[in-house]
Formats: structure tokens, C-alpha cells, sequence
């Protein structure tokens, strides 16, 4: 000890008695100091965060009324999307909206297609779908009706309606890959490749259509014109492969372009004149080998005439073409009271009337003009049989015996080269038709034009066909006025 | 040091001394449940002004600053109330001194006579043999300055006890010339 005085005074300190509580004092004390703290620290976190989100929440709000590509932006981001549709209050608001319930579309979509658990979000209703007239289907970008799309039953969970739903304009935009067929074989192992396939597209203007492609089912498209996506329930294609055509023309001439698409989706077919099409002999004058051949355009036979009013009648009424279509198709035909089909030539080589070959009933194609607008668009069809029918009756084949040639006629003038037999079949053939071959094609340069290649067929002695090719096509131009087509100025191609 | 760790240590500190600190604070309220108190009170000031802690060196004497603090500051209190309500003097004044530690020696009575600086130098000098360094760390004062009030509390003391009695004087007046002779030279 350091200092020896008031050791009595100090052992009296030192023996001062320390009351039991002072240890569970002290702890409770120090506890409660750490309790403390704790609270703090969290209020001060919560204060932070509350400051943050707050700054943040002025940032979106400020950035979403300000600016059309931040709101566009912020309703595709997590968190922030949800306040910033809410916030928007710019004239563009419904566009964001639409926006926003694409991207949340979209994203269930792939919660769907991933087997995960839909996000709360995905209870939110989906983009409103609006059935139009031709029985398909629109997805409005810039119309919200939340209490309507409440009263669908249940949303699709496959099929054709589930890739609807599924297919926004970003997934589509996704796919650049032009379908060929060799992709069925690339992605045997991953089929949910080929569930969508673009089949055409015209970059240049933002147009592209993509096919349903699922179990082989080749029905169902998706147009998509810049951003909006419209779903057609077309056959798009037949068992050629033949992949659709797009092209974008001011058809209707009312100053802005619509979009056209062919589509290849019936049997290859041809369209013929028959012989039954070629006059009588000596109700024409000969224009070869000093025979007079004259055109009896004012006197064509009644039965013809029937004919081919029945032809095109019936190509309305095929099956495969759909119910809402043929009055757009019918339309088409008013067009046609007018024509007179003026056949000539001498048949000198008539066929037997039991080869005649049997009229194909099954539509080659559909040519679909869509005109892209706010909410429904307008589409209407033109089926191939029907403007191959108008088309016909503007053609007319003239057989010349004695230089064994066909020679076609459209609109009275000759056309192209005579198709010339062979010295070897001289003789031999008989001629039996002049076809619009399957092979057709369509162009769009000013309007819609459509181009053909022409052959012509021959019987043999057998009665078996044998084909010659024309080396001139046909060029049609298409006009839709009231919603219907016209044909007009064919011409050589 | 980081923060937590020097919290930590204080923590450890308070624990493992809170006996001395419950004495200390005994000796001066003289009471049991106010010394409770005044540690508790000390013990949540202590760990609310951590940070101010320059190191863990000094923990120890920044800590019984507080509780000797604390200790004043509860007397004072004291005071106040009683010199506010003289009427229950009697009453305070029994609850101001428990049976439990009756200063039974006279010097101990006359060193609660000496102004409350020098008590404190007194009682961390001769019962918690603390030296006079860290009685100024302490008292937070110069070391000259815990020296001279050493110096005059004993002179002070000595000349209370030979008024009083011989025999304190020549029991405890060793003790304070010693005490004195050593403050001296030190200063």
C-alpha cells in the first residue's frame, strides 16, 4: 500500500456493502443503452432511405413529365414503373400506359414460359384485346379498360390465344431470323424456337410478319407495323413452303400506304384457258395460212359466259376461304359483268370433250390489304381465283394449224411469241390450254401489281399433258376503292 | 480503434468496476438507492458520450469523471431541494445519511467539512490510492492544482483535529504531514 494513513477510514470505504441489484442494474442499464442505439441506428437508416426514395420519387416524377423517352424508359424498369405510370400526367400519358402494360404483358409472358410463379403484378389485367369485324384480333396500345379485361374468364394457358397474349412487340422484335426450312431441323431440340417465325419483313419501315408455328400449325400471323401488332387468324402458308410476301403501296389512293400481304396458303394450282374457251371454226377469221380468223367477242357463246361467272363464283365459295371474306371477294366480280372473254382461233385439233381437265375449286392464294391505323384495321382480301378470273377474261389464245403455234391475244393485241411446237411434235400434240402458272408472284411499285407466268399445254396422243412456257408474263395492277378490288391495266410484263 | 470495439471495452470496463464506481458514489450521497442512481445514471452518460473518448487509455479516469459528476451533481440537487423546503429538514437530512455507514470517527466528519474539491482529492488520494496524476486526469484539472488542494485539505484537516483532539491529531496528523510533505515536493 502506498500510503499507510486512514487505513481505518479506508477499510470503512472498501467495506461498504454493493447491493446485489447493482450487477442486474448495470446490465439492464447496458441493454437498454444498446436497445437504444439500435433504434437509432434503424431510425437514422429509415430516415436515409425515406430521403432517398423521396428525392427519387421527385426525380420520376419531374423526369416522366418532362421528357417522352424517360417515361417510356421508366415504365420498363422494376420498382420505378409502377410510380412512374402513375405520375405521368403529360399528354402522352396513355401512350406510357400502353407502354407499361406491354412491358408487364410481356414479362408474364415469360413467367408463364419459364413454369415460375407469376409476379403480383401479373394479376394486372391484360392489354385490351379488341376483336375486329374479320374476326381478328387488336391489341390497342393507347385504350386502357381495366374493368373489361376483368371479365375475362381466365387467360389462355396455350395455343394460338396463349402466343397472342405472349407475343408483344419487343418479344417479336426479338426474332430476326427469317423462317427457312432447314430451322425445323436446327431446332428439333428446341421447338419453342420455331413457335414463332418471321416470315417477311420490310425493315425499311418497321413492318414485319411472323407466323404461329407450334405442332406444325401453320395458322395465325402477327403483323407488325412499327409499334403495334395486329394477330390475323390466316393460313399463312401451304405445303409448298412458299412463305408469304409483304409489301407496303398506296393501294387505295388515299395518300397513305398500306400493307399487303400475299399469301401463298391454297393448292398450287393453274388457271387456264381451256379449249372449251376456243371459238368454233369459221366463226373466226384465220390470220395464218390464209384462213380469216375474226374475234367473237360480241358473240361469245352463252354457255362460256356461264362458265366463267360460275368459275368465279364458285372460287368465292371454296372452303378454304373464310365466310367473312366473300363479300370483300364478291365485291370483285361487279368488275367482272363488263369483261367479255373473246376467244379465237381455230380449233383444228379439238380434244376429246372427256379430257377436258376438271375446274380446281381450290383457291391458290389470298392477297390481304391492311390499313394500319389507331385501334382496329381495316383488312380486306382479294382471293387469287378472283383476280385470276378477271385476268383471264381479258386473255384469249388463237391455235394456228399450219405453223402449229398458240398465239395469245390480251385485249385484242397479240401477246408475247407463239408458242411453237417442236418439229419432233408437230403432229403429235394436240393443244389444250393456256395456264396462269402456280407460280405467281406479286410486286408493289406504284400500287399492287401482280405478275404471272404463262405456259402453254398440250395433250398427247396418250391425253397426258405436256407444258410449254410462255417467255412473257402478265402484269395486273390491283386497286381497292371501297373496299373492294378492281383489276385493271393488264399488260405484258 | 473502432467504434464498436471502444464501445465494447467500456462496456467490459463498467462491469468489471462497478463496485468501485458504486462506492465512490456512495461515499458521496451516502445513500444507497441515490448511489444507485448515480451509477446508473453515470453508466448511461458514460455510453451515450462514447464517442467522445479519445482513448481506451483513458477510459478509466474519463469514466469515474463522470461518476463522481454525477455524484456532485446529485447533491447538489440535494441542496436545492433542501434549501427550497427547509421545513422537512430533518426528514432530508435522515434520508441524506444511512445508519449503514454513520461516520463513527471525527475525522471523517471533518473531511466532509472541507470544501468538495478537496474531499474529492481527499477520498481518491487516501481510499481509492489513486495518484495525483490521475486525480487530475479525473478531476479533469491541472496536476499543480490536485497538489495544492491535497496540500491544503491535510493542512486544513490537521488544524480541524487539534482543535478537536490531541489524540486524532497524533493518530491522523502523521498521516497528513506525510501527505503534505509529499505534495510539496512533488510540486
Amino acid at each position: 500500500m502506498k500510503y499507510d494513513y486512514f487505513q481505518d477510514e479506508k477499510l470503512k470505504y472498501e467495506d461498504i456493502e454493493i447491493p446485489d441489484e447493482l450487477l442486474l442494474l448495470v446490465r439492464q442499464t447496458v441493454a437498454q443503452d444498446r436497445r437504444k442505439k439500435a433504434s437509432v441506428r434503424r431510425n437514422r437508416i429509415l430516415r436515409a432511405v425515406g430521403s432517398v426514395a423521396a428525392v427519387l420519387f421527385l426525380c420520376v416524377a419531374i423526369g416522366v413529365n418532362t421528357s417522352y423517352a424517360f417515361a417510356e424508359t421508366a415504365v420498363k424498369i422494376p420498382v420505378v414503373k409502377s410510380i412512374a405510370k402513375t405520375v405521368v400526367v403529360r399528354s402522352y400519358r396513355p401512350e406510357i400506359i400502353a407502354v407499361y402494360e406491354e412491358n408487364k404483358s410481356s414479362k408474364n409472358s415469360k413467367n408463364n414460359k419459364n413454369g415460375g410463379e407469376p409476379e403480383a403484378e401479373t394479376e394486372q389485367p391484360q392489354p385490351e384485346v379488341i376483336p375486329t369485324e374479320s374476326g381478328n384480333d387488336v391489341i390497342s396500345g393507347d385504350v386502357v379498360q381495366p374493368e373489361k379485361t376483368e371479365e375475362q374468364p381466365e387467360k389462355p394457358v396455350g395455343g394460338m390465344d396463349a402466343w397472342k397474349a405472349e407475343m408483344t412487340v419487343d418479344k417479336l422484335r426479338e426474332i430476326t431470323e427469317r423462317y427457312t426450312p432447314d430451322m425445323e431441323e436446327r431446332y428439333a431440340d428446341a421447338p419453342e424456337k420455331l413457335r414463332t417465325i418471321l416470315l417477311a419483313e420490310i425493315p425499311e419501315k418497321r413492318v414485319s410478319l411472323y407466323g404461329y408455328h407450334e405442332d406444325k400449325k401453320i395458322t395465325g400471323v402477327a403483323l407488325l407495323v412499327e409499334d403495334s401488332v395486329q394477330y390475323f387468324d390466316w393460313n399463312y402458308m401451304n405445303n409448298t413452303g412458299k412463305l408469304p410476301d409483304i409489301s407496303a403501296a398506296d393501294v387505295n389512293e388515299d395518300g397513305e400506304e398500306e400493307i399487303i400481304v400475299f399469301l401463298y396458303n391454297g393448292a398450287p394450282q393453274k388457271k387456264e384457258i381451256s379449249k372449251e374457251d376456243i371459238a368454233e371454226p369459221g366463226t373466226e377469221k384465220e390470220r395464218n395460212g390464209g384462213t380469216e380468223t375474226e374475234t367473237v367477242s360480241e358473240e361469245e357463246p352463252a354457255d362460256i359466259k356461264e362458265e366463267t361467272e360460275t368459275t368465279v363464283s364458285d372460287q368465292s365459295e371454296t372452303p378454304a376461304d373464310n365466310a367473312k371474306d366473300t363479300n370483300d371477294a364478291n365485291d370483285t366480280n361487279d368488275t367482272n359483268d363488263t369483261e367479255k372473254t373473246t376467244v379465237s382461233g381455230n380449233d383444228i385439233k379439238p380434244a376429246e370433250p372427256e379430257k377436258k381437265p376438271e375446274p380446281v375449286e381450290q383457291k391458290a392464294g389470298e392477297i390481304w390489304v391492311i390499313s394500319p391505323g389507331e385501334g382496329d384495321w381495316t383488312a380486306n382480301m382479294l382471293s387469287v381465283n378472283d383476280y385470276e378470273s378477271q385476268i383471264l377474261h381479258q386473255l384469249k389464245a388463237e391455235y394456228d394449224e399450219g405453223a402449229d403455234a398458240v398465239q395469245l391475244y390480251l385485249m385484242e393485241e397479240p401477246f408475247g411469241e407463239p408458242v411453237k411446237l417442236s418439229d419432233g411434235d408437230t403432229g403429235k400434240l394436240t393443244f389444250g390450254a393456256i395456264n396462269l402458272a402456280p407460280e405467281r408472284e406479286f410486286v408493289s411499285e406504284k400500287g399492287l401489281s401482280l405478275y404471272f407466268r404463262m405456259e402453254a399445254a398440250f395433250l398427247n396422243a396418250d391425253g397426258e399433258e405436256e407444258v410449254f412456257g410462255i417467255d412473257r408474263g402478265l402484269k395486273a395492277e390491283v386497286c381497292l376503292e371501297n373496299g373492294s378490288f378492281t383489276i385493271k391495266n393488264i399488260e405484258e410484263r | 480503434m473502432s467504434k464498436k470495439a471502444l464501445y465494447d471495452s467500456l462496456v467490459k470496463h463498467i462491469v468489471e468496476n462497478q463496485n468501485q464506481f458504486y462506492r465512490a458514489a456512495y461515499y458521496y450521497v451516502k445513500n444507497r438507492e441515490a448511489a444507485l442512481d448515480v451509477v446508473q445514471n453515470a453508466i448511461c452518460k458514460g455510453l451515450e458520450n462514447y464517442e467522445k473518448l479519445q482513448s481506451k487509455e483513458a477510459m478509466a479516469s474519463w469514466f469515474y469523471r463522470i461518476v463522481i459528476n454525477e455524484s456532485l451533481m446529485y447533491l447538489r440537487k440535494e441542496k436545492k431541494y433542501i434549501a427550497w423546503d427547509e421545513s422537512d429538514n430533518d426528514l432530508l437530512e435522515g434520508s441524506y445519511e444511512e445508519p449503514a455507514y454513520e461516520p463513527k470517527l471525527e475525522v471523517v466528519s471533518k473531511i466532509s467539512e472541507l470544501p468538495t474539491d478537496m474531499q474529492i482529492v481527499i477520498q481518491l488520494h487516501f481510499f481509492e490510492e489513486k495518484t495525483l496524476k490521475e486525480i487530475a486526469e479525473i478531476t479533469d484539472t491541472n496536476l499543480n492544482t490536485v497538489k495544492s488542494r491535497l496540500y491544503a485539505a491535510c493542512k486544513k484537516l490537521g488544524k480541524e483535529l487539534e482543535k478537536e483532539d490531541e489524540e486524532l491529531l497524533t493518530r491522523y496528523g502523521k498521516s497528513l504531514k506525510k501527505a503534505e510533505r509529499e505534495s510539496r515536493n512533488e510540486v
